[in-house]
This record gives C-alpha cells, sequence and structure tokens, in this order.
C-alpha cells in the first residue's frame, strides 16, 4: 500500500489542529498550504486582531465563520499618554453589529483602547445567547447603563472585566439588573468605576456565586464592607480592595484580618488606595500565599512597604510607587526570590526635584538577588551606564524593559555620557528581549547596538532620542522580529523611512510624532505601499496647505488588507496610492 | 505442568455444577468442552492466542489479552463471541503486514511493561514513532480502525509536534506537500508580510 504523497484526511487535520491554540501557530497553519488554510479556518475558534484596521468585520467574518473568541486592539499605544487625539476612531460598533449577525454563538469578546457605546453593550447583551466573557481594557464610550443591560441579559456571563476603562458612571444601580437566579459568575473587575456602586447587591451577588475568583473592587466601596464580601467568597483568587481607609477602630481591624485569614486561596492583591498604614497588617496572615501584588495606588511610605514585602516569600509580581525606594527594593530582592515582574511608578513625575530615595541601585539590588526577573518597568530620575551593563550581565533572562528616566535627554549621571553603551549591554546580553522602552541621552550609536543584538525584539518605544536617520535606520534594518515601533520627539525623518518602506509591511504598526517626516514622503510612501495605511494626523489643519518639506505633527503607518479606512476624524488624512489627500 | 495432569487437577477441582456446564453445542450436536480451556478462561489466561490477517494475507498470532486491553473493535468481537478461537483468525485488509507488526508491538509493550516509570515509557514511544509520514499514516489509520486510544493519542501528539513550532518550509518537507496550492502572488505576499514563519 505505498502513496507516492499522501495526505492525512482533513477531519484528522481538524482534530490536529484543535491542539493548536496559539495565534502565532494557527497563521503558520494557514500559510502551509490551501487545503491546510481552508481546514483551519472552518475550526478556528478563536482569533486575535491586534489592529482593527488592519482587517475589516466581513472580511473577518467571512474567513473564520465559527469564531467563539474574538480580541481587537484599537488605538495605538501612545493613546496612553494622551498623544492620540480624541476621535480618532478605534470604534467597536461596526465590529460588534457585524459579529452580532454572524456568530450567534459567540462566547468572548475582549476590547482594548476602543470606543465603546453604551448601544454596543446592548447588542452584546441581546445577540449571543452564550456569552460567557466581556474584557474591556482602556476602553470608553460607555455608561453604566450599557453595564446595566449586560448585567440583565447575559445569563451565562462569566467574567466582566473593565479595567482601566472610562466609564460615566451614572448610577451604581446597574449591579442590582443581575437576576437573583444568576450565579456563574467567576471574575469581576469593576475598580475603574468612579461611583458607589449598591453595596446590598454586590454582597448578595458574590455570596451567591460560588465559582466567584476574582473580584475587584472600585475606590467607592469602604473598608468596613470588605470582610463581609470576602466572608461571602473564601474561594476568592483575587482580590482588589477598594478604599483602605476607615476610623481605625480594633474591631474593623481585627474582623478585617479575620476576614483575610479565611481567603486561604488568595492569591493576588490589588487596589489599596487612599492606605491608612495601621491597617496593612491585616493582610499579613496571608502575605505567604501571595504570588502578585499590585500596591501603584497605595501612597505609603518605605518602611510600611517594607515589612508589608519582605513577608511575601512567594511574590512573583510586583507593582509599587517609588515610596519603596533603593532600601526597600534591597529588602525585596533579599525576600522574594520568586519575584517575575517588577514596576515602579513615580509618586511625583511632574516635580523638578526627587521627592523619594529612589535611584538606579534599587533597580540593581533586585536584578542581582532575584533570579527569575524577567519584566522591569522602572521609573526613576537617574541612571548610568555601569548601572546598566551589571543589570544586563546579572539578569540576560530578561524579557521586557522599560527603563523611564523622567527628565527627557538625561545623560549617564556619573559620566554626563549618553546611555548608548548601557542599553547597548541590555540588547547585547539579553539575547530574548522581545520589549524594549529607551529613555535619557541618547545618541545613533544606541540603534546601532539595538539593530545589530535585538534579533527577537517585538516592540520598541522611543522618545527624545537619536541624532539622524541612521537610528531609524539600524531599528528597521536589524530588528527582524519588529512589530510594534513607536517614536516621539526623535529626528528620524524621510530617507531610513522610505528604504526600509518593505519592512513595514511586515510588522503591525509604526507611530512617529514630533519627529522630521514630511509630509511629501508621507505621500511617496502610501504610493509606493498599497498594503499599507500612511496616516497623517494633523490638528493644525490639512497638510496640503503647508509646503510638501514641512514635517507633519504625527504619523502612524500599520498594514491592512481592508484598505484605507472610512471613519476617520478631520484632522486625518491617509496617504492613498494615488496621491490624492483622501479623507473619509 | 503436563495437559494431563493440569486436566485432571482441574476436574478435581471444579465442582460438579460446573463440570456438567462443560457442554457446549457447536452444530447442532453437544460437545464437551474441555475443563482446562474453561478454567483458563475463568483465569484470563495471558497464553491464549489470537490470529490476526493482514492485508497481504500474513498472519500474526498475538496474546488475546494484549489486543483485547488495547483495541475497543478486537475486545468487541471477543466479548459478542464473534471470534472463535480454534479456526477464526480476524481480517485486517486495512492494514499491511509492516503496520500490524508495528501495532502489536505496541500493544504488547504496553501490556508488559505497563509498570515502568513513565520516562521510560515515553522514551521507547518516542522510538517507536521515529518514522517517516507515511509510516505515521498507516499507523494512524490502523489505529483508527482499531479503535486503539492511546496509539491514536500518541500519534496525535507526534503529528501536533511536527507542526507547532516549525518553520512553514519545514512543515511542507515533513508532510510531503509538494504543491501549495497558492498562486505564485499569494505566496510571493505571504513571504513578505511573515518573513520569520518561513
Amino acid at each position: 500500500m505505498k502513496k507516492a504523497a499522501y495526505s492525512f484526511p482533513e477531519e484528522v487535520l481538524e482534530h490536529v489542529f484543535s491542539f493548536i491554540v496559539s495565534d502565532k501557530d494557527r497563521s503558520s497553519i494557514s500559510l502551509v498550504c490551501k487545503s491546510w488554510y481552508e481546514i483551519e479556518r472552518w475550526c478556528r475558534r478563536k482569533v486575535f486582531v491586534g489592529n482593527c484596521y488592519a482587517v475589516s468585520p466581513p472580511i473577518l467574518i467571512k474567513r473564520f465563520p465559527e469564531l467563539r473568541s474574538v480580541t481587537l486592539k484599537g488605538k495605538p499605544h501612545f493613546a496612553d499618554f494622551n498623544l492620540v487625539p480624541e476621535g480618532w476612531g478605534g470604534f467597536a460598533c461596526p465590529w460588534i453589529r457585524a459579529m452580532a449577525g454572524a456568530y450567534p454563538w459567540l462566547e468572548e469578546i475582549r476590547l482594548k483602547r476602543m470606543v465603546v457605546s453604551d448601544e454596543s453593550l446592548e447588542i452584546i447583551a441581546k445577540s449571543f445567547r452564550n456569552f460567557k466573557v466581556l474584557v474591556l481594557s482602556s476602553c470608553e464610550g460607555f455608561t453604566t447603563e450599557g453595564l446595566a443591560a449586560i448585567a440583565a441579559n447575559c445569563r451565562n456571563l462569566r467574567e466582566l472585566d473593565l479595567r482601566e476603562s472610562e466609564v460615566e458612571d451614572l448610577s451604581g444601580r446597574w449591579l442590582s439588573d443581575f437576576p437573583d437566579s444568576y450565579t456563574s459568575l467567576e471574575s469581576l473587575n469593576i475598580s475603574c468605576l468612579g461611583n458607589e456602586v449598591n453595596l446590598l447587591a454586590l454582597e448578595r451577588l458574590v455570596s451567591r456565586c460560588p465559582n466567584l475568583k476574582t473580584l475587584r473592587l472600585n475606590r467607592a466601596v469602604p473598608l468596613d464592607r470588605l470582610p463581609n464580601l470576602l466572608r461571602g467568597a473564601p474561594q476568592l483568587a483575587e482580590l482588589g480592595t477598594g478604599a483602605y481607609t476607615s476610623e481605625m477602630r480594633p474591631d474593623v481591624f481585627s474582623n478585617l484580618a479575620e476576614a483575610f485569614a479565611g481567603c486561604k486561596q488568595l492569591k493576588t492583591l490589588s487596589g489599596f488606595w487612599d492606605v491608612l498604614p495601621s491597617y496593612l497588617p491585616a493582610v499579613y496572615p496571608i502575605c505567604s500565599q501571595l504570588i502578585s501584588l499590585n500596591l501603584s495606588y497605595a501612597t505609603v511610605q518605605s518602611p510600611d512597604l517594607i515589612k508589608l514585602v519582605s513577608r511575601c516569600e512567594k511574590l512573583q509580581k510586583l507593582w509599587v510607587l517609588d515610596y519603596i525606594e533603593d532600601d526597600g527594593l534591597e529588602v525585596l530582592a533579599a525576600s522574594c526570590k520568586d519575584l517575575r515582574e517588577l514596576r515602579v511608578f513615580p509618586s511625583d513625575p511632574f516635580g523638578l526635584e526627587p521627592n523619594v530615595a529612589l535611584t538606579e541601585q534599587g533597580l540593581v539590588s533586585v536584578s542581582e538577588g532575584c533570579p527569575k526577573l524577567q519584566s522591569v518597568l522602572y521609573f526613576c530620575r537617574q541612571m548610568s551606564n555601569a548601572a546598566l551593563n551589571t543589570i544586563a550581565r546579572n539578569r540576560p533572562n530578561l524579557t521586557r524593559f522599560r527603563l523611564c528616566i523622567i527628565e527627557p535627554r538625561s545623560p549617564d549621571y556619573l559620566t554626563l555620557q549618553p546611555l548608548d553603551d548601557g542599553f547597548g549591554a541590555i540588547v547585547e546580553h539579553c539575547k530574548d528581549l522581545r520589549r524594549l522602552s529607551l529613555s535619557g541621552l541618547l545618541t545613533d550609536r544606541v540603534f546601532g547596538y539595538i539593530g545589530t543584538y535585538g534579533k527577537k525584539l517585538e516592540m520598541l518605544s522611543v522618545a527624545f532620542a537619536g541624532d539622524s536617520d541612521l537610528g531609524l535606520h539600524h531599528v528597521l534594518s536589524g530588528c527582524d522580529n519588529l512589530r510594534k515601533l513607536e517614536i516621539r520627539d526623535c529626528p528620524f525623518g524621510d530617507k531610513a523611512l522610505l528604504a526600509n518602506a518593505a519592512k513595514l509591511e511586515t510588522m503591525r504598526s509604526l507611530w512617529m510624532s514630533s519627529c522630521s517626516v514630511s509630509f511629501g514622503a508621507c505621500k511617496v510612501l502610501g504610493q509606493k505601499m498599497p498594503r499599507l495605511n500612511v496616516e497623517v494626523m494633523d490638528e493644525s489643519g490639512p497638510p496640503d496647505s503647508r509646503p510638501e518639506s514641512s514635517p507633519v505633527e504625527k504619523l502612524y503607518v500599520y498594514r491592512t488588507v481592508a484598505g484605507p479606512r472610512l471613519d476617520m476624524p478631520g484632522f486625518v488624512w491617509t496617504m492613498d496610492d494615488n496621491s490624492a489627500l483622501r479623507i473619509s | 505442568m503436563e495437559l494431563l495432569c493440569i486436566r485432571q487437577w482441574i476436574s478435581g477441582l471444579l465442582p460438579t455444577w460446573l463440570s456438567a456446564w462443560c457442554i457446549k453445542p457447536v452444530g447442532g450436536a453437544l460437545v464437551r468442552q474441555e475443563p482446562e480451556y474453561i478454567l483458563l478462561a475463568l483465569m484470563g489466561s495471558p497464553l491464549k492466542k489470537i490470529m490476526l490477517c493482514s492485508s497481504e494475507k500474513e498472519i500474526f498470532s498475538v496474546e488475546e489479552q494484549v489486543m483485547v486491553q488495547h483495541s475497543v473493535i478486537i475486545n468487541n468481537m471477543i466479548e459478542d463471541g464473534s471470534y472463535n478461537h480454534e479456526e477464526s483468525k480476524i481480517p485486517l485488509d486495512c492494514v499491511d503486514s509492516k503496520t500490524l507488526k508495528k501495532v502489536i508491538d505496541y500493544c504488547t509493550h504496553h501490556t508488559h511493561h505497563h509498570n515502568d516509570n513513565q520516562e521510560d515509557l515515553e522514551a521507547w514511544d518516542a522510538q517507536f514513532l521515529n518514522v517517516d509520514s507515511n509510516g505515521l499514516y498507516d499507523l494512524l489509520m490502523a489505529a483508527n480502525y482499531l479503535e486503539i486510544r492511546n496509539l491514536l493519542d500518541l500519534i496525535y501528539g507526534t503529528i501536533k509536534n511536527m507542526i507547532k513550532g516549525k518553520k512553514i518550509d519545514e512543515i511542507r518537507r515533513i508532510f510531503n506537500i509538494k504543491d501549495h496550492g497558492f498562486t505564485p502572488e499569494e505566496e510571493e505576499q505571504n513571504r513578505k508580510e511573515y518573513p520569520h514563519f518561513y
């Protein structure tokens, strides 16, 4: 029974494909051959669209007719720093309308940096009978009325997560719209809501959902209501407290401590707004079981932070304000040997003088003491090449390194030299580095290092750095795996951009603002590359009212199969391939 | 033990009511069933063999216990009595000799070595599946036909690993895909947009 070339039957391949779920592998499968492409697209259940304008709803639906889970991302990352004007785009409605018609069995929708209306939420609530998961991350445009529709209609809802979204909080009543018969909630994150929710309804909801594992409250939930909530859900694994302050009363404290102690599965804590330090010891009973601690709202000083953190020997993830200071980070390094991720946020980013004793030394200590450290986000006011070198050699296993020296163009504070060599050491030694954010005084040399060594780099953020186009050229020509590049206030211009136009088709997106890219070059790029959308943003008026050589305010380039978008606001223009200025 | 001794020993052991049952109707006549066969059947003798016949008409003798443990199809045949030990062989017209031998190897090893530690078993499995994709295909078809669950899962896992994390050119080579079916323009565009996949 010899066959010259065989092929596995379709059912076999479909069965095998069902074990292969990562997006990368699924994309790979669909590129192997046409018949695999066909089999794969029918059995794809989960899709991730990193840029909602890279594809359109009809194209997605046509290719993947049987989806159960869709993730969409809208605005570029720099929207988080207010660089993307209001009304730019990222509207979820067309997607939700289209999916309502095409995917009656859709179970999960995850949106990030998108504009979501109440109408969209109502459509979701009414269209998907088996709807289970709604995650709205850094979204905006909806009110608590939309949430009420979800609560009232989604019988099978398991997860409602509004992380960091801007919600117009009209009333806390919406929580009562979950029917009494509804018990399937597993995860609830309302931490971004401004107003009080109906606390009785919350308590009843929490206590009647036996599978509730994640509960992140908003600031308005007072501390003295927390014990009751915890007692209603002793199986909680992740808790975000509300305001962590109250009149200091021993009964409140002991009640709280007892309630915490009763949560034997609690592994993650967050919240901690307005912390009263004397209440922190209430969490001591569970510190030894914590793997993740988010204290980025906790304005407490180093000694209290030290007392807390030193008890968390299993800690893998810590987000904290710079109040922790170098001393606190040294204790962290000594106590938390399992630490994988550290983020230190600035307590006073706009102050001119340092308000805390946090320097590069804190990060060096952690890099020395925590062998599993992979992911770092660190705000500080001074850095040296020597420190970066030490960190790089200590921790070659770093995969994410985001350093934010608060004052732009700060040199090595010891030598007054640029920090090129320090960051060069980072990319050279950390061979698996996937994400890098630069800061401080940097010349084109650092980009040479990045292009040479950053072979696994997928995302690079640059601000106030470099001398010339050569810097940009090094990155675009050298970083083989680059997917997202975001640049602001750098002297990068036309030459590097046009010379590396083809590279842009291999990336998700490029953002350049306050750089030296001319309007003329944008037009050329748009003409040359029909599969890219080259969008110019200018709030001061149409770019063709100025000379071709004048630099554009903001440039956003992304690959797409959907052609130019049709929902642009007045300050965004797409450079079309017929070089006419296209407005929507 | 000598067959005669076994027979006497067993006859001595069997209670009278069971001895009376040593009677089986065959072709209309009552034939006395040999007692030792009954007791051996009661004990689930590992020595009892069954015959499997490949598509190339080659006969393979294999312990019944081994095949019954692994193959749902064969287990059903034995249980519902459609397999007569003295005369029958099970014809497997879709399985060639080479593949059948391998399937028998697999089942035999896993029956006899089921107490081995996990690492050793996995190493043996890996070695066992070190075949080209044609061979893998034949094994998959055979395991599917015979409904051998653990072998099927093993093969599915192996096929998965032939795909997961591999570059596309390599996948095409492994699966012997000579014509990918995309137009030259499509293929070129794909290579342009996803260079690190190839």
